[in-house]
């Protein structure tokens, strides 16, 4: 099992090289001259020249690929020009915000979109399973940002329910000592249960707007994969066996039909990163997609490629995981190879 | 007789066309959707010519709520939200189809290539893909935009690149099972160059499959082009755009004018939709047994 | 002494889009304790439907209809959904034709069977897996301890059919429907796994009904024989008036083209034509198209004709087999 785990790492490296590559060359087809941008705006043609070695930008391209390479390694993603900070420190500052909200929001679309799938999948035809198929199609065709602002003005202006939209904690309440970066766990921990609560408030509508877009694949994928499991000939053995109904549905449909629901959770993962910048936009959410929105607009290009390929090798290890987990529910996964 | 080999699925088309038919009247939701797709498609060709007002120009009266004078409202410099709403379907419906074009023709071209000649082509165009699906495909959208350059024309070309995986994918499988197929193989005998039999003999019979795909990536490539100029990307103002008009919008949410974004998103919503029903109306024809 | 399966008149009509298939007409037979029956016929004559039926195992879309239907005194009729499946496992059960699909690819065989025990035998969760990897040794599964977690991939077809009939077994069921469990097993596989029903089954005095087109193995292996044939129990009667005394004329043509110890039904071209589509409306008789004996008389409603007591045909022109 190890081995196997250490196997699928390997893998993963040719993407990784490829991902390296490909932010090597967006940063190095950036429109401007960095040197002149990193001079400053009152500089001259010498103090240019001076900062375009000391960047090592004069050297040929395959120098500054392996010089590139070797900052990597030492975790060094340049300094970002709107905080002053290495990007490695902001990212890795706001990261936890990302998380957070992204894990609630997973955990919402799985707790939804699943039990959802399989009640249409085990009554096919059904009014429930056109409920299903209706909503599916509907989730998927709402862009997550538009979603989030029409539950901001229901919910928040209209009804009054939701806290202010703005940050993961309204400023009357003491930020909760560090400890997972989860602002909700962290509160809780420390036994701060009003705090909890409001980052907890603060949470649902951007989590519920972001898991809403992985809702539809999650679902379409539980109820076909569900229906065809039903239909499969162990299922007819287990009932000619007489094994209780709960047996058939749980232990041997439900189980079988998670396997595929695990395997496109890859996809569902690169929907939610994607989706995430959007919703930390519209939510004032200090995480790493709003900050590389503000990078993006004021073309602060170490920021940008710092978060592309932070996301990118993030996204490599999820998929990583998403690998490890088919192998724990998949024993056939397991023996391959 | 070549001709007869060479078509070994002849009644398809045929068979498309009378399942168009079938399928329009047995399932009212494509037919719903096609009926909406020709409503944008009427607002994305006449655009200016049918809006009621200058989606440029002020009419003076500022937010205020939809009336019969401004079914959805006006916007903060007082533009018409209806005006504004029908002429961006060009710019969103231009900017969809110009990428989803491009990816499927170069996604066609080299997955056809990939799985024709396997070896070292399918090798090079597997890693191009694998790079490609290792990032998040939006993050990397917006890497593309600001690494190109902040303009319309690099969003179509970052919405192209992160939807080409998944032509490439399709031509290369389907390309593949047909190799070496009988009438492949007698179009080979009969001396037909390797760039004709692709082009003649197996584009052609993976064509219709691939257009339930293009299909369900317009609404997809919508969503992406949206999300990237409500971020602030591509599109500028004042050019009406659902995206920037829905980002434009947001500001006046907490003082209750809500029209200014609800409208625009709405048309995205519903474009998207359709896209979606008329993809999934689509593969019923095309294969009907491939409905999940 | 009263039959442990009685069914009379069972008809079964499957909806489908492109019409209604008349799967099922007026199928009856019964099953003594103890005897064990063939179900013949070629692919689609409804013998699996027919098993399916008494299982109660088909699905939404089939709608069944009979005058009788009883297993072991329940009435397969009337009972609800929760009393059938209550029946299944412990009075009747089944075993299918491809053992590694049908048993579940991500649990360990062993539990499988513990799972059977569990229900039906109301045994605790340690005393079950004792119970079943007994059920492996006895099924002569080598390495029954360390073959409790095996997965049913790890396993050749054979094995995996033992771990099926270990499964059949476990809550020792009345009736056993084995639904061709030897296809696709070699041949000395096939005798094996036969010899190993026939053992069982003998030794707990079960019903068993075998449904085969390998009439040379049927005819080893069975007391009794009902012949389908399109939706319709053509002929039944022991093996000896199948074998040596066929009245009808389909029967007859199966025999001719299985030559006694030699090749199975899958040489089955001297039969002219092919099954008849079932969703038309039908003749009484469906295999009049086929048949080289038919007469005006075959327009008639269907009779049955015993000839014998155990000896029973629905033909209008029996006998005509030899001519």
């Amino acid at each position: 099992m190890i081995k196997l785990i250490a196997k699928r790492f390997l893998s993963a490296l040719p993407s990784l090289i490829g991902v390296i590559i490909v932010t090597f060359v967006i940063s190095h087809s950036l429109p401007g001259d960095p040197a002149a941008y990193f001079a400053g705006p009152s500089a001259t043609a010498e103090s240019i020249a001076e900062t375009k070695a000391r960047l090592g930008l004069d050297q040929p391209l395959p120098v500054q690929f392996v010089a590139y390479v070797g900052d990597l390694m030492q975790g060094d993603l340049g300094r970002s020009f709107n905080s002053g900070q290495p990007v490695l420190t902001d990212l890795i500052r706001r990261l936890p915000a990302s998380f957070e909200l992204t894990l609630y929001a997973l955990v919402f679309a799985i707790v939804v979109a699943v039990p959802l799938g399989l009640w249409a999948a085990v009554n096919p035809g059904s009014w429930i399973d056109h409920l299903c198929r209706g909503t599916v199609t509907a989730a998927a065709a709402f862009p997550s940002f538009f979603t989030a602002l029409v539950l901001i003005f229901v919910f928040y202006y209209k009804l009054g329910w939701a806290p202010s939209p703005i940050g993961r904690l309204a400023i009357y309440f003491p930020l909760p000592p560090t400890i997972t970066g989860f602002f909700t766990i962290d509160a809780l921990i420390a036994g701060d249960f009003a705090t909890a609560r409001a980052a907890l408030g603060q949470l649902i509508l951007p989590a519920i707007s972001l898991g809403l877009f992985a809702l539809a694949p999650l679902a379409r994928m539980t109820r076909a994969s569900m229906i065809g499991v039903l239909g499969s000939d162990f299922i007819t053995t287990a009932k000619a066996g007489g094994l209780p109904r709960r047996t058939i549905l749980w232990t041997y449909g439900f189980r079988n039909a998670l396997l595929p629901v695990v395997n496109i959770l890859g996809m569902i993962f690169s929907f939610l990163l994607g989706a995430n910048v959007l919703i930390e936009q519209v939510f004032g959410w200090p995480g790493i997609g709003s900050y590389a929105v503000e990078a993006v607009l004021t073309s602060d290009y170490a920021a940008i490629q710092g978060f592309v390929v932070m996301m990118a090798i993030l996204y490599i290890l999820l998929n990583l995981g998403v690998d490890i987990l088919n192998m724990i529910v998949d024993p056939r996964v397991r023996y391959d190879d | 007789m070549t001709d007869q080999i060479a078509h070994p699925e002849p009644s398809r088309l045929a068979n498309i066309w009378s399942g168009f038919a079938h399928a329009m009247k047995s399932n009212p939701l494509t037919a719903f959707a096609m009926a909406l797709f020709l409503l944008f498609v009427i607002a994305a060709v006449l655009g200016e010519t049918i809006a009621p007002y200058d989606p440029l120009a002020s009419t003076g009266a500022t937010l205020q709520p939809p009336s019969w004078a401004h079914p959805f409202g006006t916007d903060q410099l007082g533009r018409d939200v209806l005006s504004r709403t029908i002429v961006a379907a060009r710019v969103d419906f231009g900017i969809a189809i110009a990428a989803v074009s491009i990816s499927f023709l170069l996604g066609l071209g080299l997955g056809a290539a990939a799985g024709y000649y396997g070896g070292w082509t399918d090798r090079i165009v597997g890693r191009m893909v694998d790079t490609i699906m290792a990032f998040p495909l939006f993050v990397l959208a917006m890497g593309v935009v600001a690494a190109l350059g902040n303009t319309v024309w690099n969003i179509v070309y970052a919405t192209a690149i992160i939807n080409l995986p998944f032509y490439i994918r399709f031509a290369r499988a389907e390309v593949n099972s047909r190799r070496d197929a009988g009438f492949v193989e007698a179009a080979r005998l009969s001396g037909n160059g390797s760039v004709r039999i692709l082009a003649v003999h197996l584009v052609p019979n993976i064509l219709p499959p691939m257009m339930v795909q293009v299909s369900l990536n317009l609404g997809w490539a919508i969503l992406n082009a949206a999300g990237l100029s409500f971020i602030g990307l591509g599109v500028r103002p004042p050019t009406p755009e659902w995206g920037i008009m829905v980002s434009e919008g947001a500001n006046y949410i907490f003082s209750g004018e809500w029209w200014i974004f609800f409208f625009p998103g709405m048309a995205l919503v519903l474009a998207v939709f359709c896209f979606n029903l008329l993809g999934d109306g689509l593969r019923d024809i095309i294969d009907p047994k491939g409905r999940t | 002494m009263t039959p442990l399966l009685d069914i009379q008149n069972l008809s079964v009509d499957f909806a489908t889009r492109d019409g209604t298939v008349h799967a099922l007409e007026n199928v009856s037979f019964q099953l003594a304790r103890g005897e064990t029956m063939g179900l013949v016929g070629e692919s689609g004559s409804g013998k699996s439907v027919s098993a399916y039926a008494v299982m109660r195992l088909l699905g939404g879309s089939a709608r069944v209809r009979a005058d009788r239907m009883i297993s072991g005194g329940v009435d397969l009729l009337t009972a609800t959904d929760a009393e059938v499946a209550a029946l299944r496992g412990k009075r009747m059960t089944m075993i299918f034709q491809n053992a590694r699909s049908a048993l579940n690819p991500i649990r360990p065989i062993g539990q499988q069977i513990a799972d059977v025990l569990r229900v039906h035998r109301a045994m605790p969760r340690r005393a079950a897996k004792q119970a079943a990897i007994a059920a492996l040794a006895e099924v002569r599964i080598p390495d029954p301890e360390r073959r409790y977690h095996a997965y049913p991939f790890e396993l050749s077809g054979g094995m995996c059919q033992r771990v099926m009939i270990a499964l059949a077994f476990a809550s020792e069921p009345e009736l056993l429907i084995a639904d061709e469990p030897t296809t696709g097993l070699d041949v000395t596989t096939q005798a094996v796994i036969m010899d190993l029903i026939r053992e069982k089954s003998s030794q707990r005095r079960m019903s068993t009904i075998l449904i085969t087109h390998d009439l040379t193995l049927a005819a080893e292996y069975c007391d009794r024989f009902a012949v389908m044939h399109a939706g319709h129990v053509v002929e039944q009667g022991t093996t000896a008036d199948i074998f040596e005394r066929a009245a009808h004329p389909y029967t007859g043509l199966l025999m001719k083209a299985t030559p006694h110890g030699a090749s199975n039904l899958s040489d089955l071209a001297a039969i002219p034509g092919s099954l008849p589509d079932l969703r038309r409306d039908l003749p009484p008789c469906r295999f009049v198209h086929r048949c080289a004996h038919s007469a005006p008389a075959c327009a008639a409603a269907l009779p049955r004709v015993p000839l014998e007591p155990s000896h029973e045909v629905s033909c209008h022109m029996p006998w005509k087999v030899s001519a």
